[in-house]
């Protein structure tokens, strides 16, 4: 009752909420990059959403499943089984024991969620499941993982209306959340933004960036306008999870998931936190622009984002309920 | 828009030392903020931030998920859906502000009990300190004048960062402050002792580093499987002793 490595992706690792109250020690929180498709992936299976989920980044992996397993998709990408039948994203699916799923190549978002009713059988510390890899601790033996590996699962699985030697079974519904891509990506000002000159603070919400192709879950590395401006030699501090660091060169860097706690760059900009997801999977090709945001506007919309995965939460319960009992 | 709000000298506190000390505030987003002491590497402005840092950790505040104290700054992380019903936009941010100023507004409160003295035993044969003589040299004095200089003051955790329990210490004497290697190590070997300007740490785990290596402590700084897991805390004195390649190979002494 496991899931096996075929092969492995370019970076797979398991991830929850990350692991706050520890950061004072240096220890980063972690969690996934894009936490609405993360949370939706569990639960459209049923889990609560503060269940590890595995995430993918493209190239993505072939996993197999040794026992019948019931699993969502969300994210980028697409999905295709052994027996050549498309996983549909955003919905639940009974993947039979046996089969295998290849996440094949996308230009479009950099990573996909899987989630597995009940979940894996893993090692939280500190309170996560999420993946350390500065410490090699949590998620599945502090490390992405390789070819071979074999995660067992929690559950076995036992739905009505299936039968035990399905291959792939989607089941009667879903549920998509709308995300503008394309739309800029909003900022707060951070401590050092006056000492920008003014034409680049012009530039930084005027001009397109692109992200560099090694943008990876501790950074973003931007490419675009050279922002120039007073140098000042900084005492390092906390950074957070988006926070834009502008560096020597003049180019930025916004720190991810696994962000060291403390840095010594001049920050200039803070990402709304309701845009993490949307940023992590901003595609390399696609022109990338920043505009301000209030304080005040950037709580709301977390918030409003908080609010309409709860009211999920529930909805979907009910919808897997109703199937589990029969009325399909 | 207006990008930049004034939350300059919000507050004044006294420091152990009889000085006073202006705080202000900058939000870092909208799931944090900073209280600010003048920037500086000092170890009474740094009695400063430990002392906010200890107040706001013994009234766990529900919504508080993380404070990160550095040399200067104390950051508060909140998590604003921890309130329920939802508040007008803005208003959670302003609250948890309200609440964290009330509480270390009432002047310093810590006691001698919460100040922990550590003494590490550190190393310095040649063979574990790749950097050592390279160093002496640099800075023309005797290798084992740098050792005593490095080992004679009583040093601050100033801050944690970089990765898990990596102490940031100091302030390092003056005649032996060394500046970063041009080009870091891919692999610095865990418990490894490094100099980087005024500054003195210790590599917990294996990873790269740009640190002058000088020495090397056989304790581990780090265990997973401890609570908390990293031997140094913000605002420890770290007092350094020298021992013999043997003590260091025979560490823990049976």
């Amino acid at each position: 009752m496991s899931m096996l490595v075929i092969k492995k992706g370019t970076l797979d690792t398991f991830q929850d909420n990350g692991r706050t109250g520890w950061q004072h020690l240096g220890i980063p929180v972690g969690g996934y990059m894009d936490p609405v498709s993360a949370k939706l992936a569990n639960l459209l299976v049923g889990n609560s959403p503060h269940e590890a989920v595995l995430e993918i980044f493209f190239p993505g992996p072939v996993l197999q499943f040794t026992a019948n397993a019931l699993i969502a998709i969300t994210g980028a990408g697409s999905v295709v089984s052994s027996d050549g039948i498309d996983i549909e994203y955003n919905r639940p699916t009974v993947v039979g024991a046996g089969s295998s799923l290849s996440w094949l190549p996308t230009s479009v978002g950099r990573i996909s969620y899987l989630a597995i009713r009940g979940g894996w059988q893993l090692t939280p510390w500190l309170g996560s499941f999420s993946t350390c890899p500065g410490v090699a601790q949590s998620g599945w033996l502090g490390r992405a993982l390789q070819k071979n590996d074999a995660i067992p699962f929690r559950e076995t699985l036992h739905l009505p209306f299936v039968p035990e030697n399905v291959s792939v079974r989607p089941l009667p519904w879903k549920h998509e959340v709308a995300s503008d891509t394309k739309d800029p990506i909003r900022l707060m000002p951070d401590s050092q933004l006056s000492l920008l000159s003014q034409e680049s603070l012009q530039h930084l919400t005027a001009t397109p960036f692109l992200l560099h192709p090694n943008s990876n879950r501790m950074s973003y590395s931007l490419m675009g306008c050279h922002l120039t401006g007073q140098r000042r030699e900084m005492i390092s501090s906390a950074v957070m999870w988006g926070s834009l660091q502008w560096l020597p060169e003049g180019q930025l860097q916004i720190f991810m998931a696994d962000h060291p706690t403390t840095g010594g760059y001049p920050r200039i900009a803070q990402v709304a936190a309701a845009d993490r997801g949307r940023l992590a999977q901003w595609s390399l090709q696609q022109p990338l622009f920043f505009d301000w945001i209030t304080r005040e506007k950037a709580e709301q919309i977390l918030l409003e984002q908080y609010s309409y995965l709860t009211r999920l939460e529930k909805a979907l319960h009910l919808r897997m309920v109703s199937y589990l009992t029969g009325s399909s | 828009m207006d990008l930049l709000s004034d939350y300059s000298h919000v507050l004044r506190v006294n420091a152990p030392d009889g000085s006073t000390v202006p705080i202000s505030v900058e939000w870092q987003g909208e799931t944090a903020f900073a209280l600010i002491a003048p920037p500086a590497i000092d170890i009474a402005i740094h009695a400063v931030i430990r002392d906010f840092f200890l107040r706001l950790s013994k009234a766990s505040l529900h919504y508080v998920t993380d404070l990160i104290p550095a040399y200067h700054t104390l950051t508060i992380v909140f998590d604003p859906t921890a309130f329920l019903p939802p508040h007008p936009g803005g208003a959670i941010g302003n609250l948890v502000l309200d609440e964290v100023l009330r509480l270390v507004g009432a002047g310093y409160t810590t006691t001698q009990k919460e100040k922990r003295t550590i003494r590490l035993p550190v190393c310095y044969h040649p063979s574990l300190a790749p950097d050592l003589n390279a160093l002496a040299a640099e800075l023309q004095i005797d290798t084992e004048e740098l050792i005593s200089l490095h080992c004679s003051p009583a040093y601050r955790v100033f801050m944690l960062g970089f990765v898990p329990g990596f102490a940031y210490m100091g302030p390092v004497d003056a005649r032996i402050a060394a500046p970063r290697l041009a080009r870091p190590r891919q692999r610095v070997p865990a418990g490894s002792v490094g100099i980087a300007g005024a500054q003195t740490g210790i590599y917990p785990v294996e990873s790269p580093g740009g640190w002058q290596l000088i020495g090397q402590t056989p304790v581990p700084l780090f265990t997973p499987n401890l609570l908390p897991p990293c031997l140094l805390q913000p605002g420890d004195e770290v007092i350094m002793y020298p021992i013999t390649l043997d003590a260091f190979h025979q560490w823990p002494v049976s």
